[in-house]
């Protein structure tokens, strides 16, 4: 027998009881106010960088400004300017490269996490190799809590997906924070209106 | 580690250090207090520790059917699913993936699984290179150790041990203890390892079955920097992690990294459903004793643990013993659970490595009744034969002075004597074990018993 088939048997020949499993769902969070408030206290308590932005040209003013002079991956079509841009064709060719400029159709406030898919970011590997991440969300694109994130998700398919909460970060030596782990030292959000 | 594991005398040479006890003892502490302000912040977090208690026990009900379902779902998407009944058979099958495609390096993330199958010493003694990336594993790698605590590796390690360690293994500067710069020099080597390796191997924090999804979640970003510049990806995932549901990822997520660290949430919570384009992406369900702790109905619910640690940031024993007093993959209250059902004799002395205060199961994020079980662990241990002779000498004149009301009452007068007239010897003595470190009180003149004679019976 295979051993997957001895796992099932042995689990089967177990006959736990039944135990119910609760309907899902949120806690009643439907008051739509102060979220970006709650947003973007998170993000900046967790080490990132929040900033709002009203209208296209703010925004790529805004973006301008952050990126000139680096070596930027843009997946921002707005962004123009004067950066170096990378060769994203390959994971080890985005090493060079400092920053990332992606935009982010989800955002939690309860945690200040943002959600980039594959397609959001063209390279999986883009987030988390480039030191500086930019992420330009909108700002009611933000949900209470991981329970409506989850809830609006469940009928995409993206192959891959993550949520980002700030720069990475590591506490392993004596629980001293240190911010810039492997991952982005740097994370900022522009909240677009 | 061979042999019994002996918590208490591997706990006394810990507490030999009293005033590394004591740092040990409040960076712990302090973790619990960081989860302590995080649950705090979200009003509802009794009935979210209610929904997660009872999606896990649900999925246990019918393991069988999720495995089945999540099985079939990760390969529609792309994944190849194997199946381990044993470290053993887990280790073989990740050796070949790798030998088949002349792979003779990788980064692993943090896996516990992987930890308690030993493999990076397997694959180490047939060619394969194991890079830990997580900044933890890769310390105590480094420095030829194993992990203290699930979440945080090395966190018995004193910043300037780190620096030694870094300055032996990296050449960095010696005597160098900054955190940051420490950190800095992690993240300019590890990422070398990154771009060259092929394969990378991963841990598994939950698994949708409804859609076949894997989560991994890092504050360091490491799993994704590994697995997302590698050809194969393998992630190794105990048979229990399973949850029914996509949307159960919000009930965990908003409890995993409140309960392990304090924060809302991990920095990355990484979604893996389909290979990227030109890699491969296997997945290895490990059986390795879970069935068997399954079948066991009074330690059925250890099995729906998610690995946060919090019990052991608040345990007063592991706080001031150390994760290495324990002797097991995974230490503190849950592992003193977990171990004695994978040997009983090597891990007897584990579940009374416990003053029983529960407060372990207060702040499980699934409501595993921790202290029960280690108190029906006793009964086992006990039962089957494996407490140490002391402990038998012990129970029998225990029970021997608390059976007969006659030789109770005389025994307590002659202690309350000794006590008296002999404070010193009755505090110093070898016998008087619950003395050391520890004032005695003064004894009265009379037990209660005596003095209720003497003042409020009816003569």
């Amino acid at each position: 027998m295979s051993t997957r088939n001895q796992i099932l048997k042995a689990i089967q020949g177990v006959r736990v009881p039944h135990q119910v499993l609760p309907e899902p769902g949120g806690f009643g969070y439907d008051e739509l106010t102060n979220l970006v408030d709650r947003f973007a206290e998170q993000l900046r308590e967790i080490g990132g960088e929040c900033v709002d932005v009203s209208g296209r040209s703010a925004l790529r003013e805004e973006l301008e400004r952050r990126t000139s002079g680096r070596s930027v991956v843009s997946r921002v079509r707005s962004l123009r300017g004067t950066f170096a841009e990378v060769d994203a064709s390959s994971g080890p060719l985005l090493a060079s490269a400092e920053m990332a400029v992606v935009a982010s159709r989800l955002g939690v406030a309860e945690n200040g996490a943002v959600w980039l898919t594959e397609e959001d970011v063209g390279h999986r590997v883009l987030p988390v190799i480039v030191e500086s991440l930019i992420v330009v969300l909108s700002a009611d694109a933000i949900v209470p809590t991981m329970h409506e994130a989850y809830a609006q998700l469940q009928s995409e398919s993206p192959g891959f997906g993550q949520f980002v909460a700030g720069p990475s970060k590591t506490a392993d030596i004596e629980q001293s924070l240190v911010v810039g782990a492997h991952g982005a030292k740097e994370m900022i959000v522009i909240l677009t209106n | 580690m061979s042999g019994s594991t002996d918590h208490p005398r591997l706990a006394a040479e810990f507490l030999a250090d009293a005033e590394r006890t004591t740092w040990h003892d409040r960076a712990l502490w302090h973790v619990r207090e960081k989860r302590d302000g995080a649950a705090g912040g979200v009003p509802e977090w009794e009935l979210l520790r209610d929904q997660a208690a009872a999606i896990k026990r649900h999925t246990l009900s019918h393991l069988d059917e999720y495995l089945a379902e999540f099985e079939r779902n990760a390969t529609q998407n792309g994944a190849k699913v194997h199946w381990a009944r044993d470290a053993e058979e887990h280790n073989t099958i990740v050796l070949s993936l790798l030998r088949s495609r002349g792979i003779d390096r990788i980064v692993k993330s943090k896996s516990m699984l992987t930890e308690e199958c030993e493999l990076n010493d397997y694959l180490g003694q047939r060619g394969v290179r194991v890079v830990d990336t997580d900044l933890g594993e890769w310390i105590i790698q480094l420095a030829d150790e194993r992990p203290s605590h699930i979440v945080m590796p090395a966190i018995h390690k004193k910043k300037e041990e780190v620096g030694a360690v870094f300055h032996e293994h990296l050449g960095t500067e010696a005597g160098a203890n900054d955190p940051e710069y420490l950190t800095g020099e992690a993240r300019k080597r590890l990422r070398q390892e990154f771009l060259s390796a092929t394969g990378a191997i991963s841990g598994v924090n939950f698994a949708a079955a409804d859609n076949g999804t894997v989560v991994v979640c890092t504050n360091e970003g490491n799993a994704d920097l590994g697995i997302h510049l590698a050809d194969i990806h393998i992630a190794s995932m105990g048979i229990e992690k399973v949850i029914p549901r996509f949307v159960d990822l919000g009930v965990f997520t908003r409890l995993l990294a409140r309960s392990a660290t304090g924060q809302p949430v991990t920095t990355y919570t990484s979604h893996f459903q389909r290979p990227r384009r030109g890699s491969e992406f296997h997945i290895v369900l490990v059986d390795n004793g879970r069935t068997r702790q399954l079948s066991r109905e009074d330690f059925r619910d250890s099995l729906a643990c998610i690995r946060c640690g919090a019990c052991m940031n608040t345990c007063p024993i592991y706080r001031r013993s150390g994760g290495h007093s324990y002797g097991t993959t995974i230490p503190g209250p849950i592992g003193a659970i977990l171990s004695p059902g994978i040997d009983l004799r090597k891990h007897a002395s584990l579940p009374f490595a416990s003053t029983l205060c529960g407060s372990c199961s207060d702040v499980c994020p699934v409501k595993i009744n921790i202290h029960e079980q280690l108190y029906a662990w006793r009964q086992v241990v006990v039962e089957s034969g494996k407490s140490t002779g002391l402990q038998r000498r012990l129970a029998r004149s225990s029970a021997g002075a608390l059976s007969n009301p006659r030789r109770y009452r005389a025994l307590g007068k002659w202690i309350r004597r000794l006590m008296r007239t002999a404070p010193g010897f009755a505090l110093r003595n070898r016998m008087n074990v619950w003395a050391r470190k520890r004032e005695l009180p003064r004894a009265p003149r009379q037990s209660f018993n005596e003095w209720y004679r003497e003042n409020r019976s009816d003569k």
